[in-house]
């Protein structure tokens, strides 16, 4: 199967400090990777490379075939990776179906979304499917400034589904979440599984074991292994960087 | 059906608006319409402010350069369609300031009376004037946005490049005496003429002419603001970045609605022109580039109509009150305490804070309509 993302000795350096040091790693189409690693290890800084948020300062990214190193963000995004970042981000004064609005990125031209009514039937079945799947069907008229934590993170799946990318990054999606919100959220993870690539970055490995098939372990910007939960649980190298210092099941 | 919405009672506030700009010509005199027109022409700069500050996030603090932009261009227009123009000893119209300071001998001609007159020439034609009017604060806005947004120049940055290019171009056109009459501005001007019929600013058809653009201004923007882009322009406004990674191009719509608003200036300035019949340089002044942010502010920069209203009503109270001596001085004053008081007490401007009141109306209603219903 052909890799839909391919990471090749990708660097960054902020100043003398490489946060991503020569960091290789290949996806495959409809694959879900694990990327975890301590705090500070890169993981997000590795996403903002791959978004376009970071320039990165050597190796090369490519997507779908292309070359999309140090792309414009919304080239990058308009080739077919969406997002959900490490600190929820929603647009807090538009509602909650406005924000599933918004991200519904069919057409993204200032010209034809003229043409556009803010509320349009035809996108109506997919903002109500985003809306089931993020159980926030009551909440549609409210503003998303006033959801609670969990349920901010949940309307951001919602509307990286309306999105609909063919490789979603998410960063610690379950972040702050009861053990309740995330069981529910590895329930939409789950069903995301399959028509889109995914890489998430997670630290609860409870969480990890109830969605993973391959997990990549970063270390200082580097790899340091890569490999299913009990390959990487029983590799002594992670264990001495890093589930020795206690860290993986929780940090 | 519910009837008794949110979206309908703004809707119902826009109607009440517009029916009320409409029947006003039966309680005024031509005088009083002369004035509300003018008010209408701010009203409008609150709208375009509403449009650039509320919905886009951009404090554009130098409106009065695209509204001047626009005044100057039909000014220039009508000035030579002033009989002044044509009594200058010549067959073609001539301005009469250019001949107070043009050499001894010159011709009287705007090919060549002085260095820049040849500029004028293509105003002969009114329509050309009206065409620039809106043609070149768009195209400034085109430029000054697209160089600002491209490269992610944000906030409080814009708010001072907009005002000092609007101070710079002041300066400019305060210099350029032998073109376009420098300090003392276009005056005696004639009038904008259609089909035959001369928009006299004391005629309630020139009322009407105002009172019509604004309200299909108001409406077109209300449109606007309910498309798509409208939504996503709010998005960008809330977080911007999070925006451009769903692949819109956050440039291209900044600037899209940098120069609509622009544009709308520009028509006020035309509009305004035709009601005040003179184009001066303290149309660029910083104050009045400030004063119709207070308007905005005051009357609820989120919402269009409402900072049109606050524009309409600060400059009807201040009229009022410019009838008394002695509040004349304190005036200042006063728009200071009621921006402070907006601010404080109402960060959403009047329209917000009676929006709020009406939220609260509709949710008792309703919560009424089930009680009932449950018994
Ligand atoms: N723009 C920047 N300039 C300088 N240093 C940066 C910058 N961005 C990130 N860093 C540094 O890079 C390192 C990696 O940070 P990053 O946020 O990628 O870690 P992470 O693996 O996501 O950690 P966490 O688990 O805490 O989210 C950190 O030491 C951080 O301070
Ligand atoms: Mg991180």
């Amino acid at each position: 199967m052909a890799a839909i993302l391919e990471i090749e000795e990708l660097e960054v350096n902020f100043r003398g400090f490489r946060a991503v040091d020569g960091f290789s790693m290949a996806v495959e189409e409809g694959e879900l990777r694990v990327l975890i690693g301590a705090n500070g290890a890169g993981k997000t800084t590795l996403m903002d490379l791959i978004t376009g948020r970071t320039k990165s300062t050597g190796g090369k990214v490519t997507f779908l075939g292309d070359n999309i190193t140090n792309r414009q963000e919304h080239k990058i995004a308009r080739r077919g990776i969406g997002r959900k970042f490490q600190v929820p981000s929603v647009f807090k004064d538009l509602t909650v179906r406005e924000n599933l609005e918004v991200a519904y990125t069919r057409s993204l031209s200032v010209w034809r979304n003229l043409a556009v009514r803010a509320k349009p039937r035809r996108v109506d079945r997919q903002i109500e499917r985003a809306l089931e799947l993020s159980s926030l069907t009551e909440e549609n008229t409210n503003l998303a400034g006033n959801l609670s934590h969990g349920q901010t993170q949940w309307l951001e799946l919602g509307m990286v589904l309306m999105q609909n990318p063919k490789l979603v990054l998410l960063d610690e999606p379950t972040a702050g979440m009861t053990a309740l919100e995330t069981e529910k959220t590895s329930e939409i993870i789950n069903s995301l599984k399959g028509e889109h690539s995914i890489i998430v970055v997670e630290h609860d490995m409870t969480f990890v074991r109830s969605i993973c098939e391959v997990i990549t372990v970063m270390h200082l910007g580097k790899k340091l292994a890569e490999g299913t939960v009990e390959q990487i649980e029983n590799d002594p190298t992670v264990i001495d960087a890093y589930l020795g210092s206690g860290g993986i099941t929780h940090a | 059906m519910q009837l008794l919405t949110r979206t309908n009672l703004q809707l119902a506030a826009y109607g009440l608006f517009i029916v009320v700009v409409m029947l006003l010509p039966l309680f005024m005199d031509v005088f009083w319409l002369n004035r509300i027109s003018k008010y209408l022409v701010f009203g409008m700069l609150g709208i375009a402010i509403s449009m650039s500050w509320g919905y886009a996030g951009i404090l554009n603090l130098g409106q009065g350069l695209f509204f001047g932009f626009g005044a100057y261009m039909l000014a220039m227009s009508l000035k030579l369609a002033s009989p002044t123009s044509l009594a200058q000893g010549s067959d073609e119209p001539v301005p009469d300031f250019m001949l107070w300071t043009s050499e001894p001998g010159a011709p009287i001609d705007l090919c060549c009376i002085n260095q820049g007159s040849f500029l004028w020439i293509p105003f002969k034609e009114q329509w050309f004037g009206v065409a620039m009017g809106l043609v070149m604060p768009t195209l400034i806005a085109l430029v000054l946005g697209y160089a600002m947004f491209r490269a992610r120049i944000a906030g409080v940055y814009v708010a001072i490049l907009t005002l000092a290019l609007c101070l710079l171009v002041r300066l400019l056109v305060i210099d350029a005496q032998p073109l376009i009459n420098g300090f003392n501005g276009l005056t005696d001007l004639g009038w904008f003429t259609v089909g035959g019929l001369e928009f006299d600013p004391y005629l309630v058809e020139t009322y009407y002419l105002i009172a019509i653009i604004t309200c299909l201004v108001l409406i077109g923007a209300r449109w606007l603001v309910n498309t798509k882009v409208g939504v996503v322009l709010q998005a960008i406004r809330d977080n911007e970045e999070r925006v451009r990674y769903l692949g819109y191009d956050v440039a291209v719509y900044k600037v899209f609605f940098f120069c609509i608003s622009a544009a709308i200036a520009g028509l006020a300035g035309m509009l305004y022109v035709i009601a005040a019949e003179f184009a001066s340089p303290t149309f660029m002044n910083i104050g009045f580039s400030i004063s119709m942010v207070v308007w905005a502010a005051v009357g609820g920069r989120w919402s269009l109509l409402g900072a049109c209203l606050g524009a309409i009503l600060l400059n009807v109270v201040e009229a009022t009150v410019s009838e008394t001596e002695t509040l004349v001085e304190a005036w200042q004053l006063i728009i200071g305490a009621i921006f402070l008081f907006v601010v404080l007490v109402m960060p959403r401007g009047l329209a917000g804070f009676i929006q709020q009141g009406a939220d609260w109306g509709l949710d008792w209603l309703h919560q009424r309509v089930k009680e009932r219903r449950i018994r």
